[in-house]
């Protein structure tokens, strides 16, 4: 009786075609980034230049893996409306291992970054002498370099049979994805937060917080969330995958970036109140050196960039439906990316004297847009080699019938 | 025998497609006081039956700045004029200190004045004159029904039994209910 369940699949594109514009823009990206990082590094300035490529290192970082992270909660959640864009997600995790590889260049510059990479301040100093079997450029090649290659195995194990089953059919890929999706969610929390300690928390190494690994993770999954909202964005609005993502996908994914934007807002303040009802002055260092020295408009704009406007925008339903609306807040959402990772780095280098002066971030901005460009080839190279939908997922029936 | 009158028509279809397929016909044609009887909610039933977006959202936004607005008056009473205490030398109005109870009295009006709202609300019947009882029709189990209520402005037995058989419907029914029509 059912006849139209049984209706033919709408027309597969054979390949996802990657504007011109796209690649030109991303090239353009990449050539302005590597402009101002050797401008950067050619004048002498090395904090400068470090603290920049740390920043769109570890922002491009965050998008690749976050995109394996969406792919195993959808798979993990049996999210099938998700099944007819799975293949973004997966594109964006193809960044793990060259962006990973360019993440851990950051040990080249580590004493440029890091105090604890002076062994002489090292063994002069109790707290960093008793942190040192932890906090040394060994741990943190072969801690990261690790992390990077569990994600990349999992990230063949997980990709490769979505694409296998693409070929072969059957539910056998279905349950690997499922079964190394739940595995890879748990090592993802410990590696994931083990990268965050290195490139970002021991920036200051006498500072500690117990929200630290958690926001970064938000920070991952916000902007990971809003590139993959763009990107779906704009092939609904260019109707690229016709019959396959419609707007009611659209609004799953524009709730994701809401989502995510609240939590935000709950963990960002979450670690400020903890620090500020408990009044330790090794823990409120952090927020009194991003309230001095010209960083308190950067560190005030941040709730107003990164929350209020964007979970204010994506409050009606329409919002979250239509391409036009959609597209500007993961716009801001990953301009606001940057803005909270320069105010984690900027403020942390330097010392005393030297402290670093709030600046307008152009170099910092320059080598993040940089990072993004190289990180948007290498994403619609993945994406435009692949089949633009999983042809035979068993959760493909629902996800062309959703509605939301 | 007692006078009896005819409340509506019924018919029985047997998938979500096809009761998708008929409401939309059923709205095009111009009917307006019908319902459709499904198992479990059918997606895209609403729009195929034309309806307007609920306006229940409105009551949760409205009862969310109620929730924020006083969790602020009363903390702010409460701590800075009836009973001033001192935390760890921190002034009395500290805004951060007030945010969680903010937040949660926020979600706690919005989500119970919602539920509430929602109950209430639900107890309006969305046609004039409302079907049999469900367990009679059906679709408690297996049937996806079409209800037709006989204070539609097109009403007229025959046409309406015709229309509805026309949509593909199985066990076309009139109801009839004893005395006169309580519509």
């Amino acid at each position: 009786m059912s006849a139209s369940h049984a209706a033919a699949l709408p027309a597969v594109p054979d390949r996802l075609g990657v504007p011109a514009m796209v690649t030109m823009a991303a090239a353009a990206a990449v050539v302005i980034g590597g402009a101002a990082l050797a401008w950067a590094f050619s004048s002498g300035a090395h904090t400068l230049a470090w603290s920049a490529y740390l920043i769109g290192a570890f922002y491009a970082l965050g998008l690749g893996v976050f995109g394996l992270v969406w792919v195993a909660i959808v798979n993990l959640a049996g999210g099938t409306w998700a099944v007819t864009m799975r293949r973004v997600p997966e594109a964006m995790s193809a960044w793990i291992l060259p962006g990973g590889v360019l993440a851990l260049l950051v040990i080249l510059g580590a004493p440029s970054l890091y105090e604890w990479a002076h062994p002489d301040v090292v063994s002069a100093n109790e707290l960093l002498t008793h942190k040192a079997p932890f906090l040394n450029l060994r741990m943190f090649a072969i801690l990261v370099g690790a992390s990077v290659l569990v994600w990349t195995g999992f990230r063949a194990l997980i990709v490769g049979a979505s694409q296998r089953q693409d070929r072969e059919g059957g539910i056998g890929a279905t349950r690997t994805m499922r079964t190394a999706s739940g595995a890879f969610l748990v090592v993802f929390a410990i590696t994931f937060s083990i990268s965050a300690f290195y490139f970002l928390l021991s920036l200051d190494a006498h500072w500690f917080s117990t929200m630290f690994a958690v926001l970064v993770f938000t920070d991952a999954a916000q902007t990971g969330t809003a590139f993959v909202t763009l990107v779906a964005a704009l092939l609904v609005s260019a109707g690229a995958l016709r019959g396959f993502l419609n707007d009611n996908h659209l609004h799953n994914i524009g709730k994701m970036l809401f989502a995510w934007t609240g939590f935000w807002a709950y963990i960002y303040f979450c670690q400020f109140m903890l620090i500020w009802y408990a009044n330790i002055p090794e823990e409120t260092a952090y927020f009194l050196r991003r309230a001095s020295n010209g960083w308190l408009p950067f560190l005030l704009a941040l709730p107003a960039l990164k929350f209020a406007i964007p979970f204010l925008v994506m409050i009606p339903r329409d919002a979250k439906r239509t391409p036009g609306r959609l597209i500007p807040v993961a716009v801001l959402v990953m301009f606001a990316q940057f803005w909270e990772l320069y105010l984690m780095v900027g403020p942390a280098v330097g010392e005393g004297e030297g402290a670093a002066q709030a600046h307008l971030p152009v170099v910092e901005f320059a080598g993040t847009i940089g990072f993004i460009g190289l990180f948007t080839l290498v994403f619609t190279w993945a994406l435009s080699r692949c089949t633009p939908v999983p042809v035979k997922d068993p959760g493909l029936a629902a996800a062309l019938h959703y509605h939301s | 025998m007692k006078p009896t009158s005819i409340t509506g028509v019924l018919g029985d279809f047997h998938g979500p497609d096809e009761a998708l397929a008929a409401a939309a016909r059923v709205r095009s044609e111009g009917w307006t006081h019908f319902d459709m009887l499904t198992p479990f909610a059918v997606h895209g039933m609403e729009d195929a039956m034309g309806q307007r977006r609920s306006w229940i959202p409105w009551v949760t936004g409205g009862l969310a700045l109620f929730g924020i607005l006083f969790a602020q008056a009363f903390q702010n009473y409460v701590m800075v004029y009836d009973w001033p205490m001192n935390f760890g030398g921190k002034p009395h109005a500290s805004w951060p200190a007030f945010v969680p109870i903010t937040f949660e009295l926020m979600v706690l009006c919005a989500a119970i004045g919602s539920a509430i709202t929602a109950i209430v609300a639900g107890k309006k019947d969305t046609v004039p004159q409302p079907p049999p009882l469900l367990v009679k029709t059906g679709a408690t189990v297996d049937r996806f029904v079409l209800w037709i209520s006989s204070t539609d402005p097109k009403w007229q037995a025959d046409a309406a039994q015709r229309f509805v058989q026309s949509l593909g419907a199985d066990d076309v029914r009139l109801v009839e209910v004893e005395g006169a029509n309580h519509a």
